[in-house]
């Protein structure tokens, strides 16, 4: 071999080895605006505002939580729970106090430190009605978390005490709930309740710039965010309501949005053959089920439940609706749920014929009526009218005449405010689905209507004391156990009957980088950037 | 409003020339009607369409509302389904032809209810005068303040999606019309009459004018009826593109081309099938009232 | 004439609060409450509750409307119970964005609508003839989203000419150019069927006219055609086809809520929508007033013009 040859293959062998280590190794590069197209205006960029998931994104991005959920490892078996505002916490031994220690050299967005004050103003606008910028909404929205709370105090300048009415083993997660943002309080003393979704002041990595009603939600860098490492790169970033479906992925495909937060499952194949976009599948903690009606003579008997159960094609049902972004479900707890169990088979697999056998051994005679709910649409819904028509004609088949009703919107939520009136109804559950606590909330006695959203009004003593058992536990360990063995129970027992688990599918253009959408409702801009 | 006012002055024929034979206006607009290609090619699409719907049981190869995943989106000429299948499986052309009844009940009765209520409110206020004519207009006033379409919309979103609420949404929009065209056409007919009656003419006038009275009131009437029918259908698919059409399973032209609309880039004949339905009997409802408002107008001259 | 207008200009005020009424029983008849669009679906019923009655909604009901009603004669249309925000800014933002596309629309629709109309008239059954009237028949039966929707993927996605959807472009100052190339498909789609409706009409009132005894006499005269057209079938054609223009501006502005959608045009359509599935009164009734007021200033509007054009209209203090 000549010189002139050997050298021009070793220049090769190190440009083939060194360009793709290069490339990979590519710099995150600061700059840009990201724009994210998203289905519905949110509410007031207020964190306690709104309990819908459309706004509580936006409000992520500006104030935090004193813990939060790591929403940036994606292969994991659940969200990592991680400090927030506060890089520690300690729970007492009666599981009824928390004392959090707060980071210092933390300051708000306009320059005020973050100090223990600060939080309990915080808590004093959703608990305390003699305060002085008491939020009523606020209160109502974050009741579900501060229902527990006996009393807050800030115990030292940074560090701040919440003493529980009985102990609550899944108090770290509710406090996780971005509706529990902080904000700046000297912003809200300036601006109050009514102003401060235009002018929102928190500690997060991005700061409230504008919004424009019906157009967008703009959000600029925060140049003083505390933590350094995780600083967001993109300067800017826009939220933008486009509600038609088809007009989104049309905007994804020509560029004019970067990321779409909500992408149907009929456009995932389209979008998957655009060159410059892929979809990804964050399978956040989801839970779709249909609600039984227990006050219905029907469904009385467990046979007649589980013969529904039997009825059901539900994995038909997944291939041919969901194409891939969701699949059928047969466990309570979702996957990604720490609780959740790979090993529990389906333990009422399809089999219309054994569904047949238990309808008549309990006396249901043939073409009996049911009727069935669901909402037209909703953005945990998935496609409740076409699932909810494949379970017709699933019920057709076993003798069971139902009948469909399908409801707007605001109608539908309006009919979570008692308990069911029909047979079944389909719920969707996705805020909650990440801790196990949540099966109590749906299926225990004592949350039934107006106390809770127990709406089929199911009671069971033994579940229920399963329940008590592990939301007084503070050992991790032992509560998911806990909660494992009750859903055993109810799996028995069939409380409803679990329909699908969503992956939530969102379109990305490849040229967005470090965007990690792990198994969180939530997600974090920190780590995006955009190649050019 | 003037238009109206307006559109019923310019519709209503004037007075018979004299000296002509005394052929029934009706039966001479007929016969323009019949000459008129385009106007008996609508009628012709519309009663096709007519047919197929009551026919659907017959011609339809497949029961509508069954739900085969193997067929999903399956193009059109597979084999059993003709015009291929929907998102979920389904026949298209099943679910076209049971399709048919819902899309002209949607088309015609809203239109007809509101015929009814709209001619009545109309013809009482004309008549009784005074107040009452005060009270009918002002509640049209106030009607006609909203957009037909977010009228619509309001009624359809809040109660919800199904059939008899779509209807009931669609009724509203064209009763100020109805109500305006005749009360313009018996309030014209009246002052004529009254002012001929005033020259004391002979009653040989009178009864030509009672002779006229029908058709300048029916004619109008029964040219906005064809028209609103076909912007009723137009109406009806905007708001199932919204989601507030029919429930499931129900087969409805709007409801399939709105899903459809979503696997376009995949399976384009799953909205342009149903699309096209939608568009014919629009065009041939339009081609219809346009022949109509032609022949039943005699001073348009060929 | 004075007299005239001031009557309209007071009788409106009536519509204006049998509207503000049919909007405000609407609503309350309707289930649902804002409550629920707010907490969405995952709240339970006592904090639904909870928040209704912050919100003031438990309170009797015709407190609740003339405290209302009290604020908003002084100009206090209240705040959004959605986003918190005042309401007359926001409906007044979406007003001029429906009004800014509703004028596109017209422009185009009105002026190409008339042309066509014209030149039709002028050469019954000929091609040209047939083919626009063929051409214009489609216009008034296809559905508007459908057309924008066709619109998008063909000349957004396809082709990249005009962009999918918005007002202006999100990444950086776009300018009048930007809004423009952003109005071109959503006008277009909303003006087809305006554009339709105004060529129909226009030739038909235009073939109604050149028939008449005057603009023959004209011909006999020995006008050219272009005075014949211009000066006197066109004037007299006019008042119908006026007519018929404003009925379709006034359409627009209210009605074009199914092509904001598609587009994501923030106009008052859209608002007015959304205002209902989220049950949010305060901006309900600020957008369906100030759409009621257009309505009457337009109606208004053109009564006063057929008096200019045409005098021997009378007035009698009302319709007819």
């Amino acid at each position: 071999m000549t010189n002139s040859v050997l050298w021009r293959r070793l220049l090769i062998g190190a440009l083939a080895i060194l360009v793709p280590v290069g490339t990979a190794w590519a710099q995150p590069k600061p700059g840009g605006i990201l724009v994210i197209g998203i289905e519905g205006e949110p509410a007031a960029i207020d964190p306690a505002a709104s309990t819908s998931l459309g706004s509580l994104r936006i409000t992520r991005q500006i104030t935090e939580t004193l813990i939060k959920e790591d929403s940036r490892v994606l292969d994991t078996p659940t969200a990592p729970i991680v400090p927030g505002l506060a890089e520690r916490w300690e729970v007492s031994k009666d599981g009824k106090v928390y004392t959090f220690t707060l980071r210092r050299n933390v300051t708000f967005a306009d320059g005020t430190p973050l100090t223990a004050e600060a939080v309990k103003l915080n808590f004093d606008r959703l608990m305390d009605p003699g305060s002085k910028n008491y939020f009523k909404t606020g209160a109502a929205a974050t009741a579900k978390t501060t229902n527990w709370v006996k009393s807050y105090a800030a115990t030292g300048s940074h560090t701040f005490r919440i003493e529980l009415k009985e102990p609550f083993g899944s108090f770290h997660r509710a406090i996780m709930h971005p509706s529990m943002g902080i904000i700046s309080p000297k912003a809200l003393d300036e601006w109050g309740n009514d102003q401060i979704g235009l002018h929102l002041v928190g500690t997060g990595p991005f700061v409230f710039k504008e919004r424009e009603r019906g157009v967008k939600v703009s959000l600029a860098k925060n140049p003083t965010y505390w933590d350094k490492a995780n600083s967001p790169y993109v300067d800017q970033v826009v939220f933008r309501v486009m509600p038609d479906s088809t007009a989104r992925a049309a905007a994804l495909k020509t560029g004019e949005i970067d990321v779409d937060i909500m992408v149907l499952p009929d456009f995932v194949e389209d979008l998957r053959r655009t060159p410059n976009v892929e979809v990804v599948m964050p399978r956040t903690p989801h839970i779709w089920f249909w609600r039984l009606n227990h006050q219905d003579p029907l469904l009385k008997d467990v046979r007649v439940r589980r013969a529904l159960w039997h009825a059901m094609d539900l994995e038909g049902m997944s291939k041919a609706l969901f194409r891939g972004t969701g699949q059928a479900a047969w466990q309570f707890l979702p996957p990604k749920n720490p609780a959740h169990r790979a090993t529990v088979a389906n333990p009422y697999p399809y089999n219309p014929a054994r569904a047949r056998q238990l309808l008549k051994e309990a006396g249901v005679a043939e073409g009996t009526k049911m009727t069935i709910r669901v909402p037209a649409e909703g953005s945990s819904y998935m496609r409740p009218r076409e699932m909810a028509e494949w379970v017709q004609a699933n019920l057709k088949a076993v003798g069971l005449d139902a009948k469909v009703e399908s409801l707007e919107w605001s109608t539908w939520i309006a009919t979570g405010t008692k308990p069911l009136d029909v047979h079944l109804a389909c719920s969707a559950w996705q805020s909650i689905a990440h801790d196990p606590y949540m099966l109590e909330q749906l299926w225990g006695s004592q949350f039934q209507p107006p106390k809770g959203s127990n709406l089929g009004m199911y009671a069971n003593e033994e579940l229920d004391k399963l329940f008590s058992q592990a939301r007084q536990t503070p050992d991790e360990a032992k509560r998911l156990a806990l909660y494992q063995k009750a859903e055993d129970l109810m799996l028995a027992d069939v409380p409803a009957i679990p329909v699908a688990n969503d992956f939530s599918p969102r379109g990305v253009r490849k040229n967005i980088k470090g965007l990690l959408m792990g198994p969180s409702a939530f997600f974090d801009l920190t780590g995006v950037w955009i190649e050019k | 409003m003037t238009a109206g006012s307006v559109a019923g002055a310019s519709l209503l024929p004037a007075p018979c020339p004299p000296g002509r034979p005394g052929r029934s206006p009706a039966l001479l607009a007929l016969g323009r009607l019949r000459r008129d290609r385009f106007a008996v090619a609508g009628a012709a699409l519309v009663l096709l369409m007519l047919a197929a719907a009551l026919a659907a049981p017959l011609l339809a190869p497949h029961d509508p509302t069954a739900i085969n995943p193997a067929l999903r989106l399956a193009s059109p000429g597979s084999p059993g389904y003709p015009l291929g299948g929907d998102e979920l499986g389904r026949c298209v052309l099943s679910r076209l032809l049971w399709g048919a009844r819902l899309s002209l009940l949607v088309a015609f009765l809203p239109v007809l209810v509101s015929l009814g209520i709209g001619v009545t409110a109309g013809a009482l206020a004309a008549w009784a005068g005074g107040l009452v004519d005060e009270g009918v207009m002002r509640t049209l006033d106030i009607l006609l303040a909203f957009p037909p379409i977010l009228l619509a919309l309001g009624i359809a979103a809040s109660l919800g999606p199904g059939t008899w609420n779509l209807i009931a949404s669609l009724l509203v929009i064209g009763v100020p019309v109805f109500a305006r065209l005749t009360r313009a056409a018996v309030l014209g007919v009246r002052a004529r009459l009254f002012i001929e009656a005033a020259e004391a003419l002979g009653a040989s006038r009178t009864v030509i004018l009672g002779r006229h009275v029908l058709p300048n009131v029916v004619a109008p009437i029964l040219v906005y009826f064809t028209l609103q029918c076909g912007r009723t259908v137009i109406a009806a698919t905007g708001l199932s593109f919204l989601g507030l059409g029919a429930p499931p399973p129900a087969p409805d032209w709007g409801g399939m081309l709105a899903a459809g609309q979503k696997v376009l880039a995949i399976a384009p004949h799953a909205a342009t099938v149903p699309g096209l339905a939608i568009f014919l009997l629009t065009v041939a409802l339009n081609l219809l009232g346009d022949g109509l408002r032609d022949a039943l107008d005699p001073t348009l001259k060929e | 004439m004075r007299t005239y207008i001031l009557r309209r200009v007071v009788a409106t005020l009536p519509v204006l609060l049998g509207v503000s009424l049919v909007v405000f029983s609407f609503l309350k008849l309707v289930p649902g409450d804002p409550s629920h669009a707010l907490l969405g679906p995952e709240a339970t019923p006592a904090q639904y509750a909870a928040l209704r009655q912050a919100l003031g909604l438990d309170e009797p009901i015709h407190v609740q409307y003339l405290s209302w009603l009290n604020r908003a004669v002084r100009g206090d249309l209240g705040r959004s119970i959605e986003t918190r925000e005042p309401v007359l800014p926001i409906i007044w933002k979406s007003y001029q964005n429906s009004l800014l596309l509703a004028a596109a629309a017209f422009v185009y629709s009105t002026l190409v609508g008339m042309l066509i109309g014209i030149v039709s008239a002028t050469r019954p059954r000929s091609a040209f003839d047939r083919c626009t009237m063929l051409v214009a028949l489609f216009g008034v039966s296809m559905p508007a989203f459908w057309l924008g929707i066709m619109l998008i993927l063909l000349f957004s996605v396809q082709l990249g000419w005009f962009p999918v959807g918005g007002m202006s472009s999100v990444r950086g100052d776009g300018g009048a150019f930007d809004v423009l190339r952003h109005l071109t498909l959503p006008a277009v789609t909303l003006g087809t069927l305006s554009l339709a409706v105004v060529a129909r009409m226009t030739r038909s009132t235009m073939l109604e006219v050149v028939h008449q005894e005057y603009v023959r006499t004209a011909r006999a005269k020995g006008l050219r055609e272009w005075a014949v057209i211009g000066r006197h079938a066109l004037k007299n054609a006019l008042l119908p086809v006026l007519t018929v223009v404003a009925l379709q501006l006034g359409l627009n502005l209210g009605g074009a809520v199914l092509t904001e959608t598609v587009f994501s045009w923030p106009g008052l359509g859209r608002q007015i929508f959304r205002s209902i599935s989220t049950r949010d009164l305060p901006v309900l009734q600020g957008g369906t007033l100030i759409l009621a007021l257009s309505f009457v200033m337009i109606n208004l509007a053109v009564d006063l013009l057929y008096a200019v054009i045409d005098p021997r209209i009378r007035y009698r203090g009302g319709r007819e």
